[in-house]
């Protein structure tokens, strides 16, 4: 792989879903990003804006309906199932739910080796021995191997996930909110496992979520969607440091402080994300924006690049008016 | 401040759930109270014992649950040993409760205002044209907008946020002392988080109906309430105000939660988790409940449960370190942030 090519690179990337008679949910609509080798790209919004939907459309989970996804420089946008089957192999995912993303029949041994299998890696004896080492990497003990997931608490199911996750050895995976269905106490551990993991085994992460200060925490660089659009990319201490669009203004505003003394300066929205089935035209934001102007509804803000490696999509933003800073 | 009337005393309450595995002690001897108008913070982990200590007050434990011990006094009587009949009365009308997750708390076939003026009439005495209109004013009141038309619609057309804006609706219709608000904000998004955060503040002030938050998240905590209970396998560890909690912690897990999420003020450090997992309640650790976890605990913490501990006339903590015969630790000096 040459050096500065990313691991990652999605171009104008969309997923529409029909509902109904000619009705469409643009789910993901035109975004592109890259993530390079070894970083942590965090994704966050609220529910509906089409990151998870970005997440598993990027691993062909969902055919894609328009744009390019190439993997170290390849494109796996045309790929069938059978000529993705190498890729999946690189690149896997982690779930929500630890309790639904696990098949409650299986053995952690069989779910863990499932993939081996499949991807004909090793004989049986190689495989066992496979699960027994991934079982110490997550925290887990081998005598485990040969219990049922409804034996574990959510916390070690989701190492369980983790575990299979990491059983093919992938370069790329995507966490789908891996932490959000655990208790506080649990979170930390998980997430500096994925940590030491990522060190360890040089793997590069898609890590969504909608808890912010966590995202805040394990990624490199964090995009902010609304609406199935990116609405701000940045290094994640400059994002947070210096929020530029008014969505994540208000987004970052809202996250309740673990501190009685902080001094709350909130801004808060007005009302409520509009339907993905009738977006505004325009800068999908405008409704609940308090910069919005004449130019917010005229065309859809494209994602632009303000500062060196700080992207917006705000026509009030690098374009002249500067409403959105003050 | 002690000037001011308990609305609600808890005392020794001990709720137990009879399953076929064994004994379940959800809530073991949890003491406390509530001023009238305060925002009364619950936090702890899943199995902690906050929701069952509130489902305890409401007098809503499903069957195989029990109280088995201790008073719940509300305005000096105690609701233990009320009839059923009697708490029909008091749910709703003194006390009343909004659930976490807004999409099952209403009945999906009949429509908001339908569901509103039944509570409506159930505990005031008024015809269906006057339940209609306190319903719509009710709905207005917590931002919901043209009430009157929204009364037609049916939960599903209504969108998270506003649906536990109308469970808030009405569970005030009746104007209840204490609201009891189970993890109110956790199936909604940040912003709409904030949203109903402000609206309840604003309403405890507009009507002085105390609050109960319960939560696992400590900034919700943080920015609503006045003082907090840190619960942890069915106890009560810690309980103080906001600021002794989070700035001079007196109990070692109320610390480890503290250290284990990430400050978004700061910037990245490694996170510090509590090793371990909760105590399995149908066996409880014979001492204190977080000895097992925890990193200064003693020998005296796994045979012995800590009494309550005197630390400020407002604040308590369940920990052997602060017994005078206890070793000196560096635990709680230096560690508050």
């Amino acid at each position: 792989m040459e050096q500065n090519t990313p691991l990652l690179q999605i171009e104008n990337l969309k997923k529409y879903f029909a509902v109904g008679k000619n009705k469409v949910v643009k789910a993901v609509d035109d975004i592109s990003f890259s993530i390079q080798k070894g970083e942590t790209l965090g994704l966050v919004g609220e529910s509906g804006c089409g990151k998870s939907t970005t997440g598993r459309t990027i691993l062909k989970l969902y055919e894609p309906t328009g744009g390019k996804i190439l993997f170290e420089g390849r494109d796996i946008t045309g790929l069938d199932s059978r000529q993705m089957l190498p890729y999946r192999k690189e690149m896997q995912m982690i779930f929500q739910d630890p309790y639904a993303s696990l098949n409650s029949r299986m053995t952690v041994a069989d779910i863990i080796s499932e993939a081996l299998t499949i991807h004909h890696l090793g004989s049986a004896k190689e495989r066992s021995e496979t699960v027994a080492e991934l079982l110490h990497k997550v925290g887990l003990k081998r005598e485990h191997a040969s219990r049922y997931p409804h034996e574990f608490s959510g916390g070690q199911r989701q190492r369980i996930g983790i575990a299979r996750a990491l059983a093919v050895q992938p370069k790329f995976i995507v966490c789908d909110e891996p932490i959000s269905a655990l208790d506080v106490s649990i979170q930390a551990q998980v997430v500096n496992m994925l940590e030491d993991l990522q060190h360890e085994m040089g793997l590069t992460y898609l890590f969504i979520a909608h808890d912010l200060s966590m995202v805040k925490h394990i990624s490199t660089r964090i995009g902010v969607m609304y609406l199935g659009r990116m609405m701000e990319l940045a290094d994640s201490q400059e994002l947070y440091a210096h929020p530029q669009h008014p969505y994540t203004q208000a987004l970052l505003s809202a996250i309740p402080v673990p501190d009685p003394r902080h001094e709350k300066s909130r801004i808060v929205l007005e009302g409520e994300v509009p339907s993905p089935l009738n977006p505004p035209f325009g800068c999908p934001f405008r409704t609940r924006c308090r910069y919005c102007t004449e130019a917010c509804a005229q065309a859809t803000p494209q994602l632009r690049e303000v500062e060196k490696g700080h992207w917006v999509a705000c026509h009030l933003i690098g374009g002249g008016t500067d409403g959105a800073q003050k | 401040m002690s000037e001011n009337e308990k609305l609600l005393e808890v005392k020794n309450l001990r709720t137990s759930f009879f399953t076929h595995v064994g004994e379940v002690k959800a809530v073991r001897d949890v003491s406390f109270h509530l001023d009238k108008g305060e925002i009364l913070g619950i936090v702890g982990e899943s199995g902690s014992g906050k929701s069952v200590t509130c489902m305890s007050v409401m007098r809503l434990l499903q069957d195989p649950g029990r109280i088995i011990g201790g008073e719940i006094l509300y305005e000096g009587e105690d609701l233990v040993k009320k009839s059923e009949k009697e708490m029909r009365r008091i749910r709703g009308e003194k006390i009343s409760m909004v659930f976490q997750d807004p999409m099952t708390a209403m009945n999906p076939v009949f429509t908001v205002g339908n569901q509103m003026i039944e509570v409506i009439r159930q505990h005031r005495n008024v015809n269906k044209k006057e339940a209609h209109d306190i319903a719509v004013k009710m709905l207005g009141l917590v931002g919901i907008p043209s009430p009157e038309e929204r009364m037609k619609n049916y939960p599903h057309e209504f969108s998270g946020g506003m649906r536990q804006r109308a469970m808030i609706a009405m569970a005030l219709s009746c104007g209840p002392d204490l609201l009891i608000a189970d993890e109110p904000t956790t199936a909604l998004d940040v912003t709409i988080q904030a949203q109903v955060l402000d609206l309840m503040k604003d309403l405890q002030q507009k009507t002085g109906t105390a609050i109960i938050l319960i939560t696992h998240d400590l900034g919700v905590i943080a920015e609503t309430c006045r003082r907090v209970l840190v619960m942890y396998g069915g106890m009560l560890l810690e309980s103080g105000t906001v600021e002794e909690i989070f700035h001079h912690p007196g109990n070692p897990y109320t610390l480890g939660l503290l250290r284990s999420v990430p400050n978004p003020e700061k910037s990245r450090d490694r996170l510090e988790p509590i090793p371990g997992s909760p105590p399995d309640l149908i066996r409880p650790p014979e001492g204190c409940p977080f000895c097992y976890r925890c990193k200064y605990a003693m020998n005296k913490c796994v045979k012995e449960i800590p009494p309550l501990f005197d630390l400020s006339e407002t604040h308590q903590s369940r920990c052997w370190l602060l017994h005078p015969d206890a070793p000196a630790t560096d635990a709680f000096e230096k560690e508050g942030k």
